[in-house]
């Protein structure tokens, strides 16, 4: 079951309400009521006070206009300041695309065992006996941790027969598969940037969302404002991600003002047919097995890892496909791509490949501020045109799924459902045996493929069931398996 | 047989966004001995539907009442009381 999360929440409602001002050219001259409108005096604060609220709500605006909290020059300057920049900007962000709000941080401990008052201060004492830096003292008849001695190693947890001892993670260390986050001096995270992968798991797992991604919401709205046209590049996992059909999506993107719609699941189609034919050539020369090269945040994660290198697909995603096409048809439009994660926008902004990217998150968002209603937008199309194999990569199994209705003999696939520190250990050591039991391995970061990307809406299960049923796609129970992970 | 309880879940973009979404395995948790007596279904809107308005999306409306920040414990809460009012051996 998914849970529902305020830092989610706000984070949607910033992005509704800066939108809405932006479409109406009220940005600057209202931005900064924002704060006091979701934070009126009369609320119960969420933290020590109203007013740390509002200063937390003001640091958050800063993503959501595009610009890093790092990049604070002046405490002084407001919202609107900053949305004076972000709308005279020409170009969109650079730099990197997650920002951590300090202030809305709450420096979890790093000293992940704690003593609870359920300790009965039992006479078998066996947390402390157990303990093997013997970091565990009696207080008033009571265990507690010293945690300049403690190793984290959990025994206590386990001897006490009470259960008065809890794990407390740091959410955001918890969830991030290659340890890209640390602490400052004042234990706030910080990301490490060149071990991130931007999975965007942290984004997420924060109870606090003090992760954020920084968004180009301000320059697709100015675009497509504009007399530019603007393109809407549509990722398949789109498709499962609002209730309604693809066309009533098409419709609604239109009625924000892109002046079209493009499935990238057409450049799929490329992507299939070339993956295909690069497979069948690299094990006619040998190779024991090949990965995808689709996922942008595996692709980051390949960079860092040397033996994996020679394995990887070098066909070009569907993006790829999709831009090359777009820019020989539609020379001096500008391509929005929408995007279920923050991977995805980083290889646009890298590769310089769409110009612009709109999470799904953000889109969401976009479509309240504008008072569209998608799922009574009609559906004036007469479907898709991408086949259900293309539109498939939404989901985790999906690309195997694709090349194996090829019918290429010896084909034998297999999936990495979900990156985690297990899998990246697992591929490490099968690139460096460079043999494997499959020979050809799907790798999505996401568990359950990019309908469950790190700015998506929908739940995985329910947008690939949709999926499913109005593209008939191979969905999550596509029969491709998956990769058996070696217990520790 | 009683009047299925109808679910009645707001699809409207906006409780959708916020935080609608989560409800849409909302059948898949109704345990299997309460599915033959309640009826799911997707609207556009309830009332309280309103952005600046007093409630708080997402929205269900179980047999007419209104849950604001449904969750779908929340729901089932709902539901499992009007069933045990229509008595229904749970």
């Amino acid at each position: 079951m998914a849970f529902k999360s305020n830092a989610i929440l706000t984070r949607r409602e910033v992005m509704r309400r800066i939108s809405g001002l932006a479409l109406k050219k009220e940005l600057v001259e209202k931005i900064d009521r924002i704060v006091l409108t979701m934070r009126p005096r009369s609320n119960v604060p969420l933290r020590c006070c109203v007013y740390k609220d509002r200063a937390v709500l003001q640091y958050k605006m800063m993503p959501v206009l595009g610009i890093a909290v790092e990049e604070e020059i002046d405490e002084l300057m407001r919202p609107k300041d900053y949305a004076r920049v972000a709308l005279q900007r020409q170009e969109p962000v650079k730099g990197a695309l997650l920002s951590v709000v300090g202030e809305a941080c709450s420096s979890c401990p790093q000293t992940n065992y704690l003593v609870t008052n359920v300790c009965q201060g039992c006479e078998g004492r066996f947390c402390v006996l157990n303990c093997p830096k013997k970091a565990i003292e009696m207080v008033d008849g009571y265990a507690r941790i010293k945690s300049e001695d403690c190793i984290n190693c959990g025994l206590c947890k386990k001897a006490c027969p009470f259960h008065a001892i809890v794990y407390i993670p740091v959410p955001c260390i918890e969830t991030c598969p290659v340890e890209a986050i640390g602490k400052d001096e004042l234990g706030r995270a910080v990301i490490d940037h060149s071990k991130c992968i931007l999975c965007g798991r942290c984004i997420q797992a924060c109870p606090y969302g003090a992760i954020n991604e920084r968004s180009h919401l301000l320059d697709i709205i100015r675009s497509i404002q504009s007399k530019e046209e603007t393109i809407a590049l549509a990722a398949p996992s789109l498709a499962g991600q609002f209730r309604a059909t693809y066309p009533q999506l098409k419709t609604a993107l239109l009625r924000l003002g892109f002046n079209g719609v493009e499935e990238v699941a057409i450049g799929a189609e490329e992507t299939i047919e070339h993956e295909t034919a690069e497979w069948v050539e690299r094990i006619e020369k040998g190779a024991k097995f090949m990965t995808t090269s689709c996922c942008a945040s595996w692709m980051n994660l390949v960079e860092k890892i040397e033996e994996v290198k020679p394995y990887v697909s070098e066909t070009p995603t569907p993006l790829d496909y999709t831009v090359i096409r777009m820019r020989r048809e539609h020379p001096k439009a500008r391509l929005v791509f929408i995007s279920p994660c923050v991977a995805k926008k980083a290889e646009a902004v890298k590769h310089r490949s769409a110009d612009l990217v709109l999470s799904v998150e953000e889109l969401g968002t976009l479509f309240i501020a504008a008072g569209v209603e998608v799922s009574q937008s009609e559906s004036n199309d007469s479907g898709v045109k991408a086949s259900s194999g293309a539109w498939g990569f939404a989901t985790s199994g999906g690309v195997a799924s694709a090349i194996a209705a090829k019918g290429v003999d010896g084909f034998n696939p297999v999936r990495i459902n979900g990156i985690s520190a297990s899998t990246i250990k697992q591929i490490q050591q099968t690139a460096k045996r460079g043999e494997c039991d499959y020979n050809f391995i799907e790798v999505m970061a996401c568990e359950g493929g990019c309908v469950n990307g790190c700015n998506t809406l929908n739940s995985a299960t329910a947008a690939s069931t949709q999926m499913v049923k109005e593209l008939g796609i191979p969905g999550l129970k596509c029969g491709i398996p998956e990769w058996e992970i070696a217990k520790k | 047989m009683a009047d299925k309880i109808l679910v009645e879940i707001c699809v409207g973009t906006y409780a959708w966004v916020m935080g609608g979404s989560k409800l849409a395995d909302l059948e898949e948790h109704i345990p299997s001995e309460w599915r033959s007596f309640v009826e799911v279904k997707g609207v556009i809107s309830l009332p309280g539907c309103d952005e600046e308005g007093c409630l708080k999306p997402p929205f269900v409306a179980v047999d007419g009442k209104i849950i604001e920040s449904a969750t779908i414990p929340l729901v089932l809460d709902e539901i499992r009381r009007r069933l045990l009012s229509k008595g229904i051996k749970l």
